[in-house]
């Protein structure tokens, strides 16, 4: 089937340390380095890794709310794939009515000063998508589908808690009804018990609606429930990818089984391994030569330091940036 | 932080509808909020006031003060201030408020005048007398005057005169209008300056960004008062008041925009990467509306607290200039130049009451100072 997403070797380079008299940049970031990734129509793709890792670079490249340095993202739209990198401005606008996001701080991403009912509605007034009236009432069904009352609408986002204020956010994602979301760790700020709300409220609405996520977490526990696949990115690259199943009984790149061990009571009899700790991650900045994870990785080869492994299909549907990956046997979370 | 227990806002309006009570916080607006937050602080509530009343008295100065600035009441030089009754040497109340008559007598050792309080005879006040002429503002003619003497060979001088026997009160009202004044002139001209700048630097970035933040470093390099000095001293003697009156308020301004287009730069640079600003680009909203329905609101909060901020250093700025003989100058009053007049050790000691415009500096830039703790503090009304 063809996928709904197409990206090839992505990079976003930033600017970083300027000086000079026109503040020329003295360095360079490159937070997503040479990503490929296929995201399928209906299925939710996990993105997990480190702070720092890059996901939100990506996800935010992928709608090009952060124009890529190199590279490309397709949108399959009525059989035919749009170029992002073509579109001009408004152009990316009409494209956005089809590809939506989450973020990550439900306190920073509803404006203080707009009521729900503002908020939710925004992108179908600047759309005209209708009257008034059909606005309004369009704005109180998707509320409604998100879990919000319709007296709750003329309130300002500080009347909610973080819980609700991400239902929001979510309803105002959908009010286009668009067929892709971005989701930047939508619950990494929410209290656990509200967790599973919003975790299940996106389950729901996929679906009803059929929709198609690309889940961003930064711990593998997360995405354990809501994800069919799930890449696990380390310093800008993916270094694994493959179905969540797999990648909790057999992974196969070193970094994706520190990640697993840092994954709390998920099988309290295991012999846990050293959990990675965040002082030794390199400057993604200057990130190490070779395989960027071979100062922190315990089956580290001479090898591995000077050569980049790339990102390979090791066994059907199951990619693995690893010199070792066929030889070496890791530890999953579930045995 | 998103609860809405406020001290004001835990009032409920007690409407409860389905499991959800509805606070009155909750739909209030950012405004509202801002406010209720505000008038918690006691001090910035009085320090506002302080300033309004400053404000209104001073720019009906003409009304409000019985004599114009310039006038001079010849045998009541260097007189101290009038002390006003109720009442009187036998102890009975007058309804209206009245001062003992002065009477000059020339003093045989030292031969100068000297008035001397005569405690038999009253002066009553009245209130809205027909006096001296004046232009209200430049633009009309009248006569009118909140309060005053009947009789024009008597006089009413409550803070006293200065050596030529001008009316202090009335002198301090129209300095009040003028420090004020290139006060709110000075930072308006900085504002302007400083969104203009600060926003093409923070909202274009790149090339333009750097020309305009050299531009600001090397404005800000330059050491402030010998630079205000220099031009405020190269401003031709010959020009008129009013010239030089807009002169050194745009110099005062041209300084003070460095620091407000460097705050605004930051801000918008700093909101271009706010969630919800990003959201609204990806709900399909234009630059424009992006700018003025979401970048700008949060902004502007911030900018008032930073024009309330800058307020009295310009006050103060036109104050020093002036209190060295660089500023303003006769026939234009302003604290500055009324302190210039108070400047030897003699009319220290002789008349302090030439001090009191200093008094009201200092009032006005503390009331300055309150108001903007209050108003940095209601800025974000989201935090406790
Ligand atoms: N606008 C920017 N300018 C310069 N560097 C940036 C910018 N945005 C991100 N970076 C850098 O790029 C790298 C990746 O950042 P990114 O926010 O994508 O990581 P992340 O995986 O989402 O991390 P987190 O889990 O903390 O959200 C980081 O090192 C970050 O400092
Ligand atoms: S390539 Fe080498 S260093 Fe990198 S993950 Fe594999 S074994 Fe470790
Ligand atoms: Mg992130």
């Amino acid at each position: 089937m063809e996928p709904l997403i197409k990206i090839r070797d992505l990079d976003v380079t930033f600017p970083i340390g300027k000086s000079g008299f026109f503040g020329k940049p003295t360095a360079y970031l490159q937070a997503v380095s040479g990503i490929s990734l296929d995201i399928h129509k209906r299925e939710t793709l996990g993105l997990v890794g480190e702070s720092g890792s890059g996901k939100t670079t990506l996800g935010r490249a992928i709608l090009h709310l952060e124009k890529p340095t190199r590279g490309k993202v397709e949108l399959r739209l009525d059989d035919e794939y749009v170029d992002l990198e073509d579109l001009n401005t408004k152009e990316l606008r009409k494209i956005w009515r089809h590809m939506q996001m989450v973020f990550q701080d439900p306190y920073a991403s509803l404006n203080p000063r707009m009521t729900v009912r503002e908020i939710i509605a925004e992108p179908l007034v600047v759309n005209r998508k209708g009257n008034k009236n059909d606005i309004l009432e369009k704005v109180e069904k998707v509320a409604e589908m998100c879990g919000l009352q319709r007296d709750q609408l003329g309130r300002y986002p500080h009347a909610f808690s973080g819980g609700q204020r991400q239902r929001i956010a979510i309803a105002r994602a959908l009010a286009l009804m668009p067929q892709f979301i971005v989701s930047d760790e939508p619950v990494s700020a929410l209290d656990v018990s509200i967790q599973a709300q919003i975790l299940n409220l996106f389950k729901e609405l996929q679906n009803k609606l059929g929709l198609t996520y690309l889940f961003i977490a930064h711990d593998l526990a997360t995405v354990a429930h809501v994800c069919d696949r799930v890449a696990v990115m380390y310093l800008g690259q993916i270094v694994e990818l493959t179905e969540t199943e797999k990648i909790f009984y057999s992974p196969k790149h070193p970094y994706t089984e520190a990640l697993m061990s840092a994954i709390p009571d998920i099988d309290p009899d295991r012999k846990m391994n050293p959990v990675l700790s965040s002082g030794e991650r390199p400057n993604p900045a200057n990130p190490p030569s070779g395989c960027r994870f071979h100062t922190r990785c315990r089956y580290v080869e001479p090898h591995c330091k000077e050569v980049q492994p790339e990102l390979s299909e090791i066994v059907e549907g199951h990619f693995v940036a690893c010199h070792r990956a066929e030889s070496l046997t890791l530890q999953g979370a579930i045995e | 932080m998103s609860t809405t227990t406020t001290a004001t806002g835990t009032l409920s309006v007690g409407v409860a509808t389905r499991e959800t009570k509805v606070k009155r916080t909750d739909t209030a607006t950012h405004w509202q909020l801002m406010w209720w937050k505000f008038r918690n602080h006691k001090m910035a509530l009085l320090g506002g006031s302080i300033l309004a009343i400053m404000a209104i008295l001073s720019l009906f100065a003409e009304f409000v003060g019985p004599y114009t600035p310039q006038e001079r009441t010849a045998k009541y030089a260097q007189g101290r201030p009038m002390g006003f009754h109720f009442i009187d040497a036998e102890n009975s109340f007058h309804l209206r408020p009245f001062v003992y008559a002065r009477v000059a007598k020339r003093n045989k050792v030292t031969l100068r005048m000297e008035t001397t309080v005569d405690k038999t005879e009253m002066w009553p006040i009245s209130f809205f007398v027909r006096a001296d002429k004046y232009k209200m503002w430049g633009l009309f003619e009248s006569d009118l005057h909140l309060f005053g003497l009947e009789n024009n060979r008597h006089f009413l001088h409550l803070l006293g005169t200065d050596q030529l026997g001008r009316d202090m009160f009335s002198r301090v009202l129209y300095a009040t209008r003028t420090s004020l004044s290139i006060g709110a002139i000075g930072v308006g001209l900085a504002f302007l300056l400083g969104i203009t700048l600060g926003g093409i630097a923070g909202y274009f970035g790149g090339m333009v960004d750097g020309v305009i933040m050299r531009l600001i470093e090397f404005i800000r390099s330059i050491p402030t008062l010998p630079l205000w000095l220099a031009l405020a001293a190269a401003l031709p003697r010959e020009w008129t008041a009013l010239q030089v009156y807009l002169s050194i308020t745009a110099i005062l301004a041209l300084i003070g925009w460095t620091h407000l287009a460097r705050r605004v730069r930051g801000k918008l640079l700093a909101l271009r990467e706010e969630e919800f600003v990003l959201a609204a680009r990806l709900s399909g909203c234009s630059h424009a509306r992006i700018v003025t329905r979401h970048m700008l609101p949060s902004f502007m909060s911030y900018m008032i607290v930073d024009l309330t901020i800058s307020f009295p250093y310009i006050i103060m700025a036109e104050t020093a200039l002036s209190f060295l003989g660089l500023g303003m100058r006769e026939p234009i009053v302003s604290w500055g130049v009324l302190l210039y007049s108070a400047q030897n050790i003699r009319s220290m000691v002789l008349m302090p009451w030439l001090l009191i415009p200093g008094l009201v500096v200092i009032i006005a830039v503390i009331a300055f100072n309150f108001l903007g703790d209050g108003m940095r503090d209601a800025a974000d009304p989201y935090t406790k």
